[in-house]
Formats: structure tokens, sequence, C-alpha cells
């Protein structure tokens, strides 16, 4: 027993000086972010102040003093350090247009990006990777063809025109979902489907040539020859060499899930994170925008952090140093 | 690395792409596709029977006939000549933003990984941050402030681009670093920018060019999505994106103006993932893209 606990207290150790570790690559690209995104923000043609004050008689005072109010006036950096403050404040503004508090717009909608999200990648692992796996058993068989030419449509249709075609079909046609809102779980299929068709591609794609590569290994052949049946190599060893690959792309297609849902979203009335981004670009609502691309980049860069220490469980391999 | 036994026989990627590309069917059948796709888009004022922001008011959602051969849109503007114009839109914003993309990259790239140390900290943390946005929401928060259009478009699209060009040249040139002949190179007296220059370079670019041909493909998809957002090439001017942006109010009407720049997109997109495929089986097997 104490033998065990040792052992046990020598591993968390190390797991948790990588886990810190990676928790300070992470901030870097945190300051990273938010910086480009204030840049670009900053950078935005237009003085609002001007807009504020109209034609006033004493408009050169009446300038200064509205910039010394809201800050303006300050060193970019000052303005850097006051935007970071503000955001961990949950201060992210109002909307230029609606005057709604970003902070509570976005807090309403995210949850429903997640859940589109979440569900479309359910949906592309749990086809994906049975259909990869199987492809790469039966090299160049009916199901093997079959499986790859779905999987290269699915990353060659742009998901705006699959939306389209889904709602044609389904809704129109056949009658059979809603074509657009919020609701039961029949809302989300159809969105489910068109945001993950590309993540089910690729993940299909990536885990057939990852299993193929690792089936060639000498390990491979040492346990089909001491008798190990094919099922137990493809379930026990194969397989678990394959996770690592594909746990990666997983978690980068999550940070693209997010992106990709302003396309879907639109498509399908969605109202959630996406759909407000694209609202909030086309009317130049400034503090919407921000607030939406600092929230998602941010919850795609945790998203890394997590796979990133997944990928020290999966992958004994991985060294904590 | 496969590709990189045949770095002392310069000259031999080009007739190891001709024997794979010959043996598979699937490459010669995306070359087809991206040749007609570049040749229509170069051809365009030639093959196009109607000017494609033309309006026939009378001719609104004429279904195909031998007069408009894809039939008209809502403004009754023939389908054929705006998909044949928006071939050209979508090759000058794609052909622009990859040469742009590759050029930066794996200039970047190169320097990162042979130089090492600090430089390459330096510039992986750069490559990390651009990485960690989604890539599409980069473009909006970009276009937001920039403004819309094709110029436009060509500036904010090598921005998501060059990243994956520098990451995975870097691997390369880790790679390539320990080679004798780069060692060699160094002994005898070469300075680091000359050997990344003579020797670095020239063997990233197989790997390149197989990158950039799916890189063509998803800036084609990238800057058909943001047409069909509204928040691409501004209308009037044609773009295969911008085609589908109102065709839902549409639907019941006129299916077909949905149907077919989809269909369009699709083929093409298809032609460089297939052309892709097959570079990358005849140049470097073991990238994973």
């Amino acid at each position: 027993m104490p033998l065990a606990t040792q052992t046990n207290g020598y591993v968390n150790c190390y797991m948790l000086r990588y886990i810190l570790k990676r928790l300070l690559l992470v901030l870097p690209i945190f300051f990273g972010v938010s910086i480009i995104i204030f840049i670009i923000m900053h950078s935005a043609p237009g003085d609002p102040v001007l807009n504020l004050i109209g034609e006033s008689p004493n408009a050169a005072e009446e300038y200064q003093r509205i910039m010394h109010s809201l800050g303006l006036d300050q060193p970019l950096y000052i303005q850097y350090l006051t935007f970071l403050e503000r955001f961990f404040q949950g201060d992210l503004g109002r909307s230029i247009i609606t005057h709604e508090r970003v902070w509570e717009e976005i807090l309403a909608r995210f949850p429903r990006t997640i859940i589109l999200a979440v569900a479309a990648m359910g949906l592309a692992i749990g086809i994906a990777i049975p259909a990869g796996v199987v492809s790469a058993t039966r090299q160049y068989s009916i199901v093997d063809n079959l499986s790859m030419t779905v999987a290269i449509f699915g990353i060659s249709m742009p998901s705006f025109w699959l939306g389209v075609v889904l709602i044609y079909i389904f809704s129109f046609r056949l009658g059979l979902t809603p074509m657009s809102g919020i609701g039961g779980v029949e809302h989300l299929i159809l969105p489910a489907i068109t945001l993950g068709a590309l993540s089910a591609g690729m993940l299909a794609r990536l885990t057939r040539s990852s299993m193929l590569e690792v089936l060639r290994q000498d390990f491979v052949r040492t346990a089909r020859s001491k008798g190990l049946s094919g099922r137990v190599v493809v379930y026990k060893h194969v397989l678990r060499n394959v996770m690592i690959p594909v746990t990666t792309t997983i978690g980068q297609r999550f940070g693209h899930l997010l992106g990709g849902s302003m396309i879907t979203e639109t498509v399908f009335g969605y109202p959630g994170l996406g759909s407000l981004l694209v609202r909030a670009a086309s009317q130049y609502d400034y503090p919407v925008v921000q607030g939406v691309l600092l929230i998602t980049t941010l919850t795609t860069v945790l998203v890394f952090l997590v796979v990133d220490i997944l990928y020290a469980y999966i992958d004994p391999r991985v060294s904590y140093e | 690395m496969k590709s990189l036994r045949s770095l002392y026989r310069p000259g031999s990627e080009m007739r190891t792409i001709v024997t794979m590309l010959k043996k598979n069917r699937f490459g010669i059948g995306g070359l087809i596709v991206v040749i007609a796709f570049l040749t229509i888009a170069i051809l365009a004022p030639f093959l196009a029977p109607y000017d494609p922001i033309e309006m026939h008011l009378d001719k609104r959602f004429v279904p195909s006939s031998s007069e408009f051969l894809l039939g008209t849109d809502e403004f009754g503007r023939d389908t054929l000549s705006r998909i044949i114009y928006g071939a050209r839109v979508s090759i000058s914003i794609s052909v622009t933003t990859v040469a742009m993309a590759m050029f930066v990259g794996v200039l970047i790239g190169s320097i990162s990984g042979y130089y090492g140390g600090k430089v390459d900290f330096i510039v992986m943390r750069f490559v990390d941050i651009f990485n960690a946005f989604p890539a599409l929401l980069l473009a909006l928060g970009i276009i937001t402030v920039l403004g819309r259009g094709i110029e436009k478009l060509m500036l904010v699209l090598p921005i998501l681009f060059w990243p994956e060009y520098a990451r995975i040249t870097r691997g390369l040139a880790l790679y390539l670093k320990k080679m004798d002949y780069v060692e060699a190179a160094r002994v005898f007296g070469s300075s680091k920018l000359r050997v990344v220059l003579n020797h670095i370079l020239p063997n990233v670019l197989p790997t390149s060019i197989v990158i950039g041909t799916f890189q063509l493909g998803s800036a084609i998809i990238t800057e058909t999505s943001l047409s069909f957002l509204g928040l691409g090439v501004n209308p009037p001017m044609p773009s295969w994106g911008n085609m589908l942006t109102n065709s839902r109010e549409y639907i019941l009407r006129a299916p077909q103006l949905a149907i077919i720049p989809g269909m369009v997109i699709t083929i093409v997109i298809l032609g460089f993932n297939l052309l892709g495929d097959a570079l990358r089986d005849a140049l470097d097997p073991r990238l994973r893209i």
C-alpha cells in the first residue's frame, strides 16, 4: 500500500506540474488574443465621440470633456488595461443598436451555441470514428469506398448550401422538421448535421489514415502472431494509438464549430452567438462584435487546454516535463 | 518522411507527381475539374452569354430554357453568366490568399525552425495565438472594421491561412536542419539566412504545394461563406456565396437558384480536395491534412 500511495503521489505531482505549465502557456495566448481583438476594434473607422456631441456651440471643449470621461485621452496601453479590467468585472459595454448590455445578451445565447456545437460534434464523432475504423480494417471494400466518398463530400460541401438543401428536402418537401427557431430536439437535428458534416468528414478520413498507419507497425504484427484475435488487436492496441491524433483534431474542430455556427445559425434562424455576431457585424455594432469574439475565442482556448490535459491521460508517452 | 528520400535528386518531384497522378484516377478527375474551373474563370467574358449584373425585370425566376440555360434569379439576371463570373471572383481571391499565405508562412516557418531558440519560441506563440481564433470569427471581426469587398477579402484571408504554413514548414525545417548536407553547408561557411534560402526553402516546396492545393479549396469556401452572410463580395458583383443569400425566401418558387451555385462550389472544392489527396500521396504521404 505505501508503495502505491507513493507512486500515486509521484504521478500526481508531475501531472500537476504539467497542468500548471499548460496554464502558463495559455496566459500569453489569452493576452495575445485580447490584444488583437482590442486593436482590431480600436482601429474602427469613425469617431464615436464626434457622433455623440453632434452640432454643439462649444464643440472643442465638449469633445475634450467626453474624451476624458471615456478615458479615450489615455495612452493606448492604459485603455487596454481598463478594457481588461471591465471584462473581468463582466462589463462588455452596451450594444450601439439595441442598447442592451452585451454581457447579458451573450449569457442568454451562449448555452444555445454550446448545445448546438456539442450536438454537432457528438453526431460527427458517433458516425465518423466507427466509419473510419471499419474503413481501415476493410480497406478498399465497398464499405470503405462508400464511407470515404461520403467523407470527401462532407469536407467539400459548403455548410450554407447543405443547410439550405436540408431545409428544402426535410422541411419544405417532406415536412418532417421545423425549418427554423429553437425548441425540442427536432429543431436541433438539421442544424447539427449542417454544422457537423465538415468535422465528420475530416474525422473519418483521419481515423482511417491513422489506423492504417498503426496497423502497419511491428507491435500489431507481434500481437497478431502471438494469437490475439483481430478484434482484440484492433480495439485494445490499435484504437488506443489512433485516439491520440483523433483527440487533438476533435479539440481543434470544436473551436472551428463555434466559428462555423455563424453560418448554420444564420441559415436556420437559430438564436445563438453566431447569428448575434452576424447581425452585429452587418450593423457595425462594435461592442457586440468585440464581446462575442472575446467570449468565443476564450472558450476555444479553454477547450485546447482541456484537450492538452486529456492528452496526458490518453498517451502515457507524453512527458509531463 | 518518404518525400525527403528524394532530397538528393533535384527535379525528381515532378516525375513522382506525374507517375503517381497517372495511377490515381481520382487525382486525374480532380485535376480536370481544377483546370476546367481555371479555364472558365479566365475566359469568362467570352463564355458568359449575358452581362452578369444585367437585369431582365420582365423575366424574373425564369426556369432553364434555351434563352437562359440555367434560368434567371429574382432580378432576372442570367444564372449561368453569374456562375461563370463568380468563378473569376472566387479564383482571384483564393489564388491571392494562398500566394500571400504561402510566402509569409513558409518564410516565417523555415526561419523559426532553422534558427530555433528565442526566435522560434516567439514565432510559435504568434502561431498559437492565431490558431486560437476560430477562422471565420477573426475574419468577421476584421471585416467589421475594414469593410466589405473583394480587395478587403484578399487582405483578410491570408491572415487566416498563413499560420498553417508556418506550423508545418517549421516542423520540416527542424527535421532538415539535422540533415548532413545542411550541416555541411553551415560548416563550409554559409550564413544561416543563406542556408534557409538555398537548402530549407526548396525542400519544403513539395509539402507547400500539397497544403496550397487544399487551401485553395478552403479559401473558396471561406469567401463564399462570408459572401453568403453578406459580409464578403458586395452585390451586385456575383459570388457563388451571395447567389445563395436570399435563396431561402424563393426556395419553393425556384429551388434551382439555391441548388445550382451550391453544386458548382461542391464540385470545384471536391476537385481541389481530390487533387490535394493525390499530390499528398505522391509527395508527402505522412502529412496529415
